[in-house]
């Protein structure tokens, strides 16, 4: 999961921006993935059924869910800042010729807020959800 | 080892094939049970043994308390059943042998 295009951006500011904005949602989608690999992966992995002993590493995870919340919403509220301040860059860089990475990030900002907000509510969203995956 | 008329009322309509059914009962300590979703696994996943009468799970104390028929199955296979679903678990009380 590391970055896959690498187009040699030789621009000076808007690339830079750009970079930093990417690196943030990367970081964001990250550790959006991390805080719920202890306690909504498990639960995926189950009621598709999926398992093995190999699935307790996964909820030994668990005491780590806030770090993982707190850094996750460290690198959103950055990307947000990054993507969503005051566009002045356009006039000038070429940031606005290219649309797709930004909309690439914008995606992946607010999928991992959804992502981390369901791990930061998940203590009153799993007693609905669960029995539902489950079937109970 | 007795049996209310109720339970064996019971556990004879659930397991119709096994004549000396015995029914028991284990506290199993599942110390990763530590999320809100936790519990809801262990217990999908020790009601999926066979045997398996009922389930009831405690976060707060992270045990789970299985009533078994021990002519279907054991503990060492509910523990099994937990391990396999992600976590570990062990039997509390002296009451896994009859």
């Amino acid at each position: 999961m590391t970055d896959t295009v690498e187009h040699s951006a030789s621009e000076a500011r808007p690339a830079d921006d750009g970079k930093s904005a990417r690196l943030a949602a990367a970081g964001g989608i990250l550790g959006a993935i991390a805080a719920s690999t202890c306690c909504i992966i498990p639960l995926i992995l189950f009621s598709l059924g999926v398992s093995g002993a190999w699935v307790g590493n996964l909820t030994a995870l668990s005491p780590y869910k806030p770090i993982f919340i707190t850094v996750t919403l460290g690198f959103l509220g950055y990307g947000y800042w990054m993507v969503y301040r005051k566009p002045k860059a356009c006039a000038e860089g070429e940031a606005c010729a290219r649309p797709l990475p930004n909309r690439l990030v914008k995606t992946a900002l607010w999928a991992s807020t959804v992502l981390v907000l369901i791990a930061l509510l998940w203590n009153w969203i799993a007693p609905i959800v669960a029995p539902i995956l489950l079937g109970l | 080892m007795k049996l209310k008329p109720l339970a064996l009322g019971l556990s004879l309509a659930l397991a119709p094939l096994s004549a000396s059914a015995a029914e028991q009962t284990v506290t199993l300590s599942v110390p990763g049970m530590t999320c809100a979703s936790c519990p809801y696994i262990v217990e999908s996943a020790i009601s999926g043994v066979e045997g398996v009468q009922a389930v009831e799970t405690s976060l707060e104390s992270r045990t789970a308390t299985v009533t078994f028929d021990d002519a279907a199955t054991t503990v060492e296979a509910i523990t099994g059943a937990t391990l396999n679903a992600g976590y570990e678990s062990s039997p509390i009380d002296g009451n896994s042998n009859s």
